[in-house]
């Protein structure tokens, strides 16, 4: 058996390399099908993603699998690059280091950012793309159907995918998710064209935010920012660009203000937000205050209805997130890693089965061969001492088989050093 | 047949507090969330939830026998029913969001209904029953027990309401174990729950006058004026019109703290107009009562 990967991710090669090394649905087809012409023994499923390409090739007959060179230069073909420079850029695994990668990566472990749920369905897309186009066998059913039980083992038992660790997020979906059910009918404003703003919209988009208005006293820019989100083809919404003048009018319409300026005073004083409150009518208002210094002047967080937080409140949640996931790490590890191992060395039990299976019938064949040999000459016996024989030979033959069977357990529980299921099988003449 | 006789016997040792002890397990799995984490405690939660469930509707089939004995027919039956509706409530609140603490909440409003129905009005006798069986009785009873039930929801919604404003005001961050709905999700709970209590109850109130007003029309008067009652109904059906009144012109009175405070307000109003209510026997058989005391003086004569 021999299960391994071959491939990138952000840990170990930059954007340029991922992007050049990136497969499509349709390329991801492709590269199967002739993957499998090449090497019609092997079994394959192919992950690609924007922090990751990894290919996984596995076979229950170690000798028919693909080595990592063979896979590399495939890969290189396939997007007609140097499979030179491939060698040093890409990393491969096998065995158990390929599988506990795969759990690692499925459980969201090895992501960008730790915990984030998209990765675990792209892990099963990838497997069910694979199974489609018939490219995978029972080393990969096994593998990647134990990966997403992991993946949700390791989710029901730590808290590591609840700690989002970056202000944006933090914002979002740990503060702004107690106050919003939904998202698509409320009135966004965003305050300011930086970058955090930029990635808070990100995230809001995420939650299904459609009506965002973007304010910057740069006109220019916030119509940039608006374009800018607006044209990315995974949402469907709709943001507009207001002119500086407008701000007060729009703070009376929002739902939720994300505020990210350079401004050196507050762009929001008491008296002028005392003006707009009436006008509210006491409507639940969430201020996310990302700017340093900070645009809204910290006695508005008084006003009934209205939530003020500033970057500081934030980062206090970040750095008891970002504890408590250290603390979960290692929990979440030793599931990967005893998962890994039980996955193993059950891949491996099943691996020898047939060999057991073999030997105990050539001795039970054996055996019967003596005992009718042994019965033929003695045929005055009676049935009670017939059955007392049998049960004797059953029970030597046991005894015999017992030793060397448990060793070749043991020995391939430790992953088969020693060699012994060679030696068995050269020993007592076993044949495939 | 005889594993049903079986059953039905096994059945019949069901008391209230089977179902009592199923609803603190239950409250004592949701206070353990705070402090740690089990895997297979959803699990338990439902599963205990469920058998307490089932234990109170066997409980309430196995009482009512006669029209006396149903759960209108007596304000012990009234608080063990809308103990169940709030904990049938709590089982689909949990079944839906597994991960809130709203038990925290419902639970102890259904314990607190249950303690006081075993404590106070377990020796009650039924309402009149005559008074159970005419339309505008039925109407009456009806309105008020679900407008009570929506009452004691919207409660419970308004002091999650305020707990989590309080949390957020004060900037406290989500913890681990005490996790509540968003401000959004719970202002609309106690918008309608208020909405609904309101209408019921003053639906309830003056199916009651009807009633009543009915009766006087041909001379017939089962259950006295008692000034108590008209005075206490009155304060709530006044109460119910300002609520009214205050949300439809009020915008700021539909949304936020307010709707919280006012569903808040109404159920205390109606706890305390229910006490008083209650106090004067109203409905209640006294018939049947004085006869019971005047054959227990006679045998105590003997």
């Amino acid at each position: 058996m021999n299960f391994q990967i071959v491939g990138c991710s952000h840990h170990t090669s930059s954007l340029q390399l991922r992007e050049q090394l990136a497969f499509s649905p349709d390329d991801t087809r492709l590269a199967l099908r002739q993957l499998r012409e090449q090497f019609p023994q092997s079994e394959a499923v192919l992950l690609s993603t924007c922090n990751r390409v990894e290919l996984y090739t596995g076979s229950t007959d170690g000798e028919l699998c693909p080595s990592p060179r063979e896979i590399t230069e495939f890969i290189a073909d396939f997007h007609g690059l140097s499979a030179v420079q491939l060698f040093t850029e890409l990393f491969d695994h096998s065995g158990e280091e390929a599988v506990q990668h795969l759990f690692a990566t499925a459980a969201s472990l090895d992501s960008m950012v730790v915990g984030e749920p998209q990765i675990l369905a792209q892990v099963k897309h990838a497997y069910e793309m694979a199974t489609g186009d018939n490219c995978t066998g029972p080393l990969t059913h096994g593998v990647f159907q134990a990966a997403m039980r992991v993946a949700k083992r390791v989710a029901s038992e730590t808290t590591i995918h609840q700690r989002r660790t970056s202000i944006a997020s933090v914002a979002i979906n740990d503060f702004s998710s107690q106050f919003f059910d939904r998202y698509d009918d409320k009135n966004i404003l965003v305050i300011g064209a930086g970058e955090i703003g930029s990635e808070t919209l990100q995230y809001l988009l995420d939650q299904g935010a459609k009506d965002i208005t973007v304010i910057n006293r740069n006109w220019d820019r916030a119509q940039a920012l608006a374009e800018n989100i607006g044209r990315s083809q995974h949402h469907r919404w709709q943001a507009t660009a207001q002119p500086w003048e407008q701000l007060d009018k729009l703070l009376v319409a929002a739902d939720l203000v994300v505020s990210t300026t350079g401004a050196t005073e507050p762009i929001v004083s008491v008296e002028q937000f005392e003006k707009l409150h009436p006008l509210r009518h006491q409507r639940t208002l969430l201020i996310l205050d990302l700017a340093v210094p900070r645009d809204f002047d910290p006695a508005i967080a008084d006003f009934l209805g209205v939530y003020l937080y500033s970057i500081d409140d934030l980062q206090g949640v970040c750095q008891e997130n970002r504890q408590a996931r250290e603390r979960e790490w290692p929990k979440a590890q030793q599931i990967i890693h005893d998962e890994a191992v039980r996955f193993m060395a059950d891949a491996r039990h099943r691996s020898i089965s047939p060999w057991i299976h073999q030997l105990k019938t050539q001795a039970d064949s054996q055996k019967e061969k003596e005992l009718l040999r042994l019965f033929n000459k003695l045929q005055q016996l009676d049935e009670p001492t017939r059955d007392e024989i049998r049960q004797a030979f059953d029970r030597l033959t046991n005894k015999l088989l017992h030793p060397p069977l448990e060793s070749l357990r043991h020995d391939i529980t430790q992953g088969g050093q020693h060699g012994l299921l060679d030696a068995l099988k050269r020993l007592f003449q076993l044949r495939d | 047949m005889s594993a049903l006789t079986n059953i039905t016997s096994w059945l019949s040792h069901v008391s209230e507090t089977c179902f009592t002890a199923c609803y603190i397990l239950v409250l004592v799995l949701e206070v353990s969330r705070l402090f740690f984490r089990i895997a297979v405690r959803h699990a338990l939660i439902l599963l205990v939830t469920s058998a307490g469930l089932f234990a109170h509707i066997v409980w309430f089939c196995l009482s009512t026998r006669t029209p006396e004995t149903t759960p209108l027919a007596s304000w012990y039956g009234w608080c063990m029913l809308i103990a169940l509706a709030i904990a049938f409530v709590y089982l689909l609140v949990r079944i839906r969001y597994p991960d809130k603490s709203v038990g925290l909440f419902l639970l102890p409003l259904v314990l607190a209904l249950i303690a006081a129905a075993l404590l106070f009005l377990r020796n009650q006798e039924p309402f009149v029953t005559d008074a159970i069986l005419s339309f505008w009785s039925i109407l009456h009873l009806s309105a008020l027990l679900i407008g009570s039930i929506a009452a004691t929801l919207g409660f419970a919604a308004g002091i999650m309401y305020l707990v989590q404003s309080f949390r957020l005001k004060r900037k406290l961050p989500p913890r681990q174990g005490l996790l509540l709905p968003n401000l959004e999700r719970l202002q609309w709970y106690n918008y309608v729950l208020l909405t609904t209590s309101t209408g019921l109850l003053a639906i309830g109130l003056l199916a009651g006058i009807i009633r009543k007003a009915s009766l006087l029309a041909i001379s017939e008067s089962d259950i006295p004026w008692d000034p108590m009652v008209v005075i206490s109904s009155g304060i709530l059906l006044l109460w119910l019109i300002i609520t009214g009144l205050f949300e439809y012109f009020y915008k700021p009175a539909r949304q936020g703290r307010k709707v919280a405070y006012l569903t808040v307000t109404s159920f205390l109003i109606l706890g305390a107009v229910m006490a008083l209510v209650f106090t004067t026997q109203h409905a209640v058989n006294l018939n049947k009562s004085n006869s019971a005391s005047q054959v227990s003086s006679r045998e105590g004569n003997v």
